[in-house]
């Protein structure tokens, strides 16, 4: 190598063409299935985008994709492959039925820092079992985490036909959650400050999701903690040099990491559904692997690949309209793909790419890129 | 004459700027025994390697019997009659002699059918070269040098016409002299070459027909061992003219108080699983460094040098003894840790090759907090990004670090920048007591000139500083006395002015001949 | 419960077992050889869906069950050049083949057929036959012939197909030079490149034998023990699959008993819902039953029964 390869190639160029490399190759599999793929993108694009109606949902699928992503990419700063944010999040929702169904007669300003708090609890104490045998009996952690998926949604269904069942109801559902405990929605708050916006099931949640990127942020690269949890998961032989407790480190970290999968509950629990439903989380624990890949683990990328899929989950949905019920199978599809192209085949690209830039001049590049 | 067995011609080798071939030529004379020495990180092993089709070199040519051939594999050069016996050998440990022979053998005919063909032609090779062991037994139940024998005899069955032998240790013990010599005959008897890089002259003078000495990745010259003495030979191999790379700054004569003791320090190595019985990495270390005092401790690899420096640093735990450190007692169950290392005001530098100073994807301003997170950051744990920055950079205006970027990432900085900044963490805690472990391992001239001089200044403040190192050139000129290491036993101590550099090159090697 | 029953649970249990023994086999071969197969899941399920597709289009199961091995082969060839080829993170290639399964199956399930996801039923022409024993011994009710004619003959000829996979396989790694070397690149991979061998060579070679067997456990699924393909069929059955196989140490008589004890957990599981004992208010839970294979292999993974003996070199990409 003449040339230094400069920042943005690792950063920004690779990370994109991986991206793209997904997109043409989920085209390519949608074309051979004889789908009309530049009609499938405009409905996408249309349902997700085309109406504040879409919008919210839109934002309302990326509240999720936010929680889950936060939690994959927490725990991978640390070396760590979180797969059990599914379980976790069921267990999260869990917390906030119990406390919604049982509920105290509390304002809700002080029951959302409650559901909060109890979600994040369950959350991490779901993650604290695989963290503490992972940190001290070397257990495989994808393989424990995958497990107490498992077990979590036995759990669930368990509860669901029977202590939480809701009486004279055939739906393994729990009792709907009184009023009162419901979050407001955006288009509610938005009303009192006299805006009127279309409805959908966006609620404060997002916000809370925001504001969980700015602190996962500020954890990671402003705090001592956070800055030992990435030596960890950088360079376990320096983190041993530097004198950090890597055990402590692991726990402390699949306990974050849970907590931010269990907030997934409040937006799918508290927030939409206002009932415990067994299958709630559907699949958004792996689809933040997706979007932690793709955003890099980092917190700004994850929130952008958030919007990306709750764009892509609300046309999804629109999609099935249109053509023959594949909307959410196209999701998974390009999930697959972005996880294939941007995780397992992260550099493939790159000695082609590296290539590619030794032969051409820098500016020429610019214009074809 | 005879083509050459093999033949290397102008090999050209380097990893990341890091020079380990340099127009390299060897010639291997059928039915012959070749020694290859050289000091540590000469090239042999790299240079062996690549005639093994282990590694690829940069140019050069390697030619089989006369014929130019290519080899990206063992596998390859294994099909030209190359065999070896490598430096850090592993066997798979669980399957029989008879399978790791066979492991990668092509598979003709059917099952039985070529084992048995297999069994009787390996239990014919076996009797003629008089192999003690059965086919049959399991390679966990055999000794090592047993184990280096099994691909020995691996090497055999294929074909071999030129065997490498790297640092044979077990072989080369003197218990197995009379074993070895009656192996190397029977070899040259059916026409093998054999190769054998040694550290230890003295069994390769008796042995071997030609050595080729390797310095510093060039090879320097070939040695009739019949007509040159054990002493000139290893002369060759050291004894170049002492070419300091910088002047020595003596020591301002008022030697300090003592600042460490080290008495009867232990280590014992990991348990090894079958055996209860462990190797003692370090025994019976006993070294008073007063303040102000520069020390260099030398010898072979693994001879324990390092393994001080980690338990100083509180990387490793020690077993028996005990050290004293300015108004501290460190023993053996006093949970001393790293962290206890640097609030005591010991500072570590470790090897660069390892890799583990710094965190190369990091950006410099966060890597530079590497070990001193607890004291660095703020009260509760936090910092702020621009007098992180701030910090950084006037540590690297400090130590003309270039560029003097905080915000890059680490592991785009040359090595010796990196060095330079791993130096500049550690000198800015201000240690009473410094370790370092090769500090100028990779790091170029211009580099050297500086952390040699901030080297000496810290000494002059009256801080002492312990380094390992294998460029003999360093030692002279940095340290006031040296150590030399011999299998975990500290066996000797030099005043730096009653020493010179071929004494102690010499002294360095001769612990390998006395095994 | 009487004796009758037992024998049904049994029976029961060799069939719900059947797929998971292939599943698990299929992993044992590429995990044996250094790589992690998370992705058994999805390759199951092609194999499933493969196999109905197939043989509702041709008619032909044999047929059906060749394109199901050949499709599960792509899916690991897809996984071996991300992760030997490309040395990408096995574990994460791993899951992006499930999800890919998943997708693909369930996109061309419902472009193909139109059927909301599901291939058309299979008439019991178009499925894999039963076997049934010779009449060695008389149909009564002494419980030899019970035993012969209830739990031995008469299944799927896949389960068979199953146990002599077991014998071959155990046979493969103890005696074969290519056995040998398989272990060699999840146990020592150096050692094998230092030998001469190529880890590239054998790791492909173990996925695609691996690739070959999942499919037929997913053919057990939808054209053998089931008539035709249904979304997302599989539910886990991947993941239990690999939980077999830690739990039996990576070892292929193991790995039977380990998978015939899940497959026993399931049929019980089945049998007892609506038992007294797990019926009613403040009774046992079934869903005990159920979470009890994942409960164990999380205690062997723990190293609570013994030493988890997985292979060294698992999951190094080199």
């Amino acid at each position: 190598m003449s040339k230094a390869i400069p920042w943005w190639f690792n950063s920004l160029l690779l990370p994109l063409a991986n991206v793209g490399l997904a997109f043409v190759a989920c085209a390519i599999v949608l074309w051979l299935m004889g789908i009309d793929v530049l009609f499938a993108t405009h409905v996408m694009i249309d349902g997700a985008l085309g109406s504040g109606e879409g919008v919210g949902y839109t934002l309302y699928y990326a509240t999720n994709f936010i929680f889950a992503g936060l939690a994959v990419a927490l725990a991978w700063q640390a070396g760590l492959f979180n797969i059990g944010a599914e379980g976790q999040a069921l267990i999260g929702g869990l917390g906030i039925s119990i406390v919604c169904l049982y509920w105290v007669p509390l304002p809700m300003i002080l029951l959302f820092p409650l559901t909060i708090l109890v979600s994040a609890l369950f959350g991490a104490l779901w993650a604290f079992i695989p963290g503490w045998l992972n940190a001290y009996r070397g257990s495989h952690i994808v393989i424990t985490t995958i497990m107490f998926n498992l077990i979590a949604s036995s759990l669930i269904v368990y509860l669901l036909v029977g202590p939480l069942k809701e009486s004279g109801q055939m739906a393994a559902v729990s009792t709907t959650f009184p009023q009162q405990t419901w979050l407001p929605s955006i288009e509610n708050m938005a009303s009192y400050f006299g805006v009127t916006l279309q409805s959908s099931p966006l609620n404060i949640s997002f916000i809370w999701a925001l504001l969980c990127c700015l602190g996962t942020y500020f954890y990671l690269w402003h705090t001592r903690v956070g800055f030992e949890t990435r030596v960890v998961g950088l360079n376990l032989q320096g983190a041993k040099f530097a004198g950090i407790a890597q055990r402590r480190i692991i726990i402390i970290t699949m306990l974050l990491s849970g907590a931010l999968a269990g907030f997934i509950g409040l937006n799918e629990v508290q927030g939409s559904s206002h009932q415990l439903q067994v299958e709630f989380v559907s699949g958004y624990g792996f689809t933040g692997i997706a979007i932690a890949l793709m955003g890099r683990n980092h917190p700004l990328g994850i929130l952008i690949a958030s919007l990306l899929f709750g764009a892509l989950y609300q046309g999804g949905a629109e999609l099935a309209f249109n053509i023959d019920s594949v909307g959410n199978d196209v999701i998974i599809l390009i999930q697959a793909l972005v996880v294939l192209f941007c995780g397992a085949l992260e550099l493939m690209l790159k000695p082609s790419l590296i290539n590619l830039f030794r032969f051409n001049s820098p500016k020429t590049e610019a214009g074809n890129a | 004459m005879l083509a050459p067995a093999l033949e290397l011609r102008h090999i050209d080798k380097s990893y990341h700027a890091v020079e380990a071939l340099n127009d390299a030529s060897i010639s291997i004379a059928p039915g012959s025994i070749h020694g290859v020495i050289g000091e540590n990180g000469a090239g042999k092993s790299s240079l062996m390697q690549i005639a093994y089709g282990l590694i690829q070199p940069d140019s050069g040519e390697i030619f089989v019997d006369g014929a130019k051939v290519e080899l990206l594999s063992p596998l390859q050069a294994i099909e030209h009659g190359i065999g070896m016996l490598h430096q850090k050998a592993s066997w798979l440990e669980q399957l029989s002699v008879f399978d790791n022979i066979m492991l990668a053998e092509p598979v003709t005919g059917f099952l039985f059918q070529q084992k048995e063909k297999a069994m009787a032609k390996l239990e014919l090779l076996r009797r003629e070269f008089g192999f003690e062991f059965s086919l049959s037994v399991k390679m966990s139940q055999l000794d090592y040098s047993q184990r280096q024998l099994v691909d020995v005899l691996r090497s055999l069955y294929r074909g071999v016409r030129v065997l490498i032998l790297d640092e044979p240790l077990a072989l080369l013990a003197p218990s197995q002299a009379d074993y070895l010599n009656n192996l190397l005959v029977l070899l040259k008897i059916q026409g093998i070459s054999v190769v054998v890089v040694s550290h230890k002259l003295a069994v390769l003078h008796q042995l071997c027909d030609v050595i080729t000495v390797i310095r510093t990745g060039r090879v320097i010259g070939c040695i009739d061992p019949h007509s040159v003495s054990l002493r000139e030979m290893s002369k060759q191999m050291v004894g170049r003219e002492i070419n300091l790379p910088h002047p020595r700054v003596e020591p301002s004569k008022n030697k300090g108080k003592v600042l460490l003791d080290i008495k009867g320090l232990r280590v014992h190595g990991a348990k090894t699983g079958r055996k209860s019985t462990t190797k003692l990495l370090l025994r019976d270390i006993n070294l008073s460094v007063h303040a102000g005092e520069m020390i260099a401790l030398v010898g072979l690899p693994e001879s324990g040098q390092d393994v001080l420096l980690d338990v100083l640093a509180g990387m490793v735990r020690f077993d028996g003894g005990a050290i004293d450190f300015l108004q501290y007692a460190i023993r053996p169950k006093s949970r001393y840790k790293i962290n206890k290392a640097r609030d005591y005001g010991i500072a570590y530098a470790p090897n660069p090759n390892f890799n583990i100073g710094l965190v190369d994807q990091l950006t410099m301003a966060e890597s530079v907090y590497l070990g001193y997170q607890k004291q660095d950051f703020g009260r509760w744990g936090l910092l702020s990004g621009r007098q992180r920055h701030q910090t950084c950079h006037q540590l690297m205006m400090e130590w003309n670090v270039v560029p003097a970027l905080p915000a890059m990432q680490t592991g785009l900085f040359s090595g010796g920048n990196q060095q330079k900044m791993v130096l500049a963490r550690e000198f800015s805690h201000q240690p009473s007591l410094l370790l370092l472990n090769q500090p100028t391992h990779g790091v170029d001239v211009g580099a050297i000139e500086t952390i040699y001089q901030r080297l000496f200044e810290l000494r002059e403040q009256g801080s002492s500083i312990l380094f390992c190192s294998t460029d003999l050139d360093e030692v002279m000129s940095l340290a006031d006395r040296i150590c030399l290491f011999s299998h975990g036993e500290l066996t000797e101590i030099f005043n730096a002015e009653d020493t010179d550099r071929t004494r102690l090159a010499l002294s360095v090697i001769k612990e390998a001949h006395d095994v | 419960m009487n004796d009758f029953s037992w024998l049904l649970l049994f029976d029961a249990a060799i069939r719900l077992a059947t797929p998971l023994l292939f599943a698990a086999l299929a992993g044992m071969l590429s995990e044996r050889a250094g790589i992690i197969d998370i992705g058994l899941e999805g390759k199951m399920l092609v194999g499933a869906f493969a196999a109905a597709a197939w043989t509702s289009i041709s008619g032909s199961v044999w047929e059906g069950i060749m394109v199901a091995m050949f499709c599960s082969v792509a899916f690991s060839l897809l996984h071996g050049f991300a992760c030997i080829t490309h040395k990408g993170d096995q574990v994460v290639s791993g899951i992006a083949v499930n999800m890919l399964a998943l997708a693909v199956t369930s996109l061309l399930a419902h472009r193909l057929f139109s059927q909301g996801g599901m291939t058309p039923v299979l008439d019991k022409l178009e499925r894999l036959p039963e076997v049934a024993f010779p009449q060695w011994i008389e149909v009564d009710d002494t419980w030899l012939s019970q035993l012969y004619w209830q739990l031995l003959s008469g299944h799927n000829i896949l389960v068979y197909v199953g146990l002599l996979l077991v014998v071959l396989l155990s046979l493969f790694f103890k005696y074969s030079p290519y056995g040998n070397r398989v272990f060699a690149a999840g146990e020592n991979p150096k050692a094998l490149q230092r030998a001469g061998g190529s880890l590239a060579t054998t790791r492909y070679a173990a996925i695609i034998c691996g690739g070959a067997i999942c499919g037929l456990s997913g053919a057990f699924l939808s054209v053998g023990h089931g008539a035709g393909f249904v979304e997302n069929m599989t539910v886990g059955k991947g993941f239990i699959a690999l939980a077999a196989l830690i739990f039996a140490k990576w070892r292929p008589v193991a790995i039977l008993f380990s998978c015939l004890f899940f497959g026993l957990l399931e049929a019980l599981a089945i049998r007892l819902q609506g038992h007294p004992l797990f019926k009613g208010d403040g009774m046992l839970p079934i869903q005990l039953i159920e979470v009890l294979p994942y409960v164990l292999t999380v205690i062997v993974l723990a190293g609570f029964i013994g030493p988890s003996l997985a292979p060294k070199a698992l999951g190094n990409r080199r």
